[in-house]
């Protein structure tokens, strides 16, 4: 099973994916209604709860506060509820994706420990269970947008290079997280604590582009949640390109960590792999 | 010529790390598990099993033959050595695992039919027989969170019987269901054997293994003690008892 020139533990990876997309379907299906088991409307938990959080956001920047001119982003201003759901939108997506990726193994055991199983298939069905969720938000975020006067047009369409390229960023990371997770309790809570503090410090509910002075601004592109974050609101808001020349050093260095984690994550996935058996 | 085996373990050790706590854990993702005591379950262990043949393992609780049927069904990895497998296993071990609970009966079987590596055409072909041998009636299509734990051993046992296996592994502490099924498990093993399937039988009655063996393994301490005829390794196990 050892593979002689394994690039980084990538191609075991790839082979252990290759004819599985039925059963990963089927278990990223199950994967959601083992979630949301139990109660009444089942998976549609998984819509109405940052539902809710919209719309209290609604609520409390457009009803209640309604004091300011809303946010300077790129080339206009725009009200605090529009810059806020499009920030938040992804940021329910990020968010599933460390936490549940980081802990995947370790809530399905049972593959490592009791058959023979294609582990790294785990972290796929688990980040895609969080698509599913992610989609539908999404087409709830262009509804409001579309009604509040932003609407449609051909930058929107970048919104399948976000979504994709945030699904498989993530899943890169968890490649990591996820194996260092399942061997160390510890190693999950340190994620579970960084979460917060990494919300704060994304662009959810902040202009990254606008920040003083310049080195914190530049600092801001290592962060790469703000990539998709404000990706979304240049697909759907600013209708600027993804790729716009502008924005190069913001690209160039998301594509490095891009890089970077999947070369480490191959990494610790090969090196954890055979051992996770013994130590769940 | 010879015959190429379909089970060959060559010179395998398996180490298990004892971690004196969560901390020791947490450190040893740092320091390559260095200063971390080793529990050595298999000391070098070399067999070959040949197709058809039926071997029963024998041996005291801990001389390592969960962790040899572990290997073989691809569950664990050795440290050292090298494991060569050349077909389907079904392990009548873990039988419920990988169901999912509130999948019904019917997506269970697809479901565990990926898992253990068919694709739609060839569980559609056997996906009958499991119906009628787990003999559950409305049931299958029900959750299986609803099903009682024999119902669940019942499925499992039906779904890893039938896939049509090249090696099939039964430990004999299983134990599935009331007396009438345990009975039709009994032959349907037995049918799979005379099929010419290759078997391993892990126990600890001799009545058992002479039933169904021609050759014993007898582990102690992680290593092969005896490996020859069934009288010969319960005769070393019987006096090191």
């Amino acid at each position: 099973m050892e593979e002689k020139h394994d690039y980084f533990g990538l191609k075991q990876i790839f082979i252990e994916h290759k004819g599985k997309g039925k059963q990963i379907r089927m278990l990223s299906v199950n994967e959601l209604i083992k979630k949301y088991k139990g109660a009444a409307l089942g998976p549609l938990w998984a819509l109405i709860k940052p539902t809710f959080t919209l719309f209290i956001l609604w609520f409390a920047f457009d009803v209640g506060l309604r004091r300011n001119g809303g946010v300077h982003f790129i080339n206009d201003k725009y009200p605090t509820f529009i810059f806020l759901l499009t920030g938040y939108v992804p940021w329910f997506y990020i968010s599933e994706c460390i936490i549940g990726g980081s802990r995947s193994i370790r809530q399905n055991k049972q593959f490592v420990t009791k058959l023979s199983f294609p582990v790294s298939n785990i972290m796929t069905f688990t980040s895609l269970s969080g698509l599913y969720v992610q989609l539908l938000l999404c087409v709830i975020m262009y509804a409001v947008l579309w009604l509040s006067g932003y609407g449609p047009s051909v930058y929107n369409l970048q919104f399948f290079y976000y979504v994709f390229m945030m699904y498989v960023f993530f899943l890169a990371l968890s490649w990591t997280t996820a194996p260092l997770s399942a061997f160390s309790k510890d190693f999950e809570n340190l994620i579970n604590s960084i979460i917060t503090g990494l919300f704060w410090l994304s662009g959810t509910l902040w202009n990254t582009y606008d920040i003083e002075p310049l080195w914190v601004k530049r600092l801001m592109f290592f962060n790469p949640i703000n990539y998709f974050v404000n990706g979304y609101r240049k697909c759907f808001l600013t209708h600027t390109l993804a790729f716009d020349s502008n924005y190069t050093t913001e690209t160039v260095v998301f594509y490095a960590e891009l890089l970077f984690l999947i070369l480490l994550g191959g990494h610790t996935y090969r090196k954890f792999r055979k051992i996770l058996p013994d130590v769940l | 010529m010879e015959r190429e085996p379909i089970i060959e373990f060559k010179d395998v050790k398996k180490e298990y790390f004892l971690y004196k706590n969560e901390k020791a854990r947490f450190k040893a993702i740092f320091t390559k598990n260095r200063g971390v005591k080793k529990h050595p379950a298999l000391k070098g262990v070399s067999f070959k099993i040949y197709q058809g043949e039926s071997v029963g393992i024998i041996g005291k609780n801990g001389a390592g033959k969960s962790t040899i049927l572990k290997m073989i069904t691809g569950v664990s990895f050795p440290t050292s050595g090298e494991i060569t497998v050349n077909g389907k296993v079904a392990a009548l071990l873990e039988l419920t695992a990988g169901f999912s609970p509130d999948m019904t009966g019917t997506e269970n079987i697809y479901l565990k039919g990926y898992l253990l590596g068919l694709n739609d055409e060839q569980i559609k072909e056997i996906e009958q027989d499991i119906i009628d041998f787990a003999d559950l009636g409305e049931y299958i299509d029900q959750p299986v969170r609803t099903y009682s734990s024999g119902m669940k051993m019942r499925l499992g046992f039906a779904i890893n019987i039938n896939i049509h296996p090249d090696i099939l592994v039964v430990d004999e502490a299983l134990s599935v269901g009331d007396a009438d099924f345990q009975k039709k498990c009994r032959d349907k093993i037995n049918e799979v054997i005379a099929a010419g399937v290759t078997v391993l039988f892990v126990s600890h009655s001799r009545q058992a293994i002479e039933e169904t063996c021609t050759r014993a393994i007898f582990l102690k301490n992680g290593k092969v003690e005896v490996d020859g005829t069934v009288e010969e390794a319960f005769e070393a196990y019987g006096a090191k008892k």
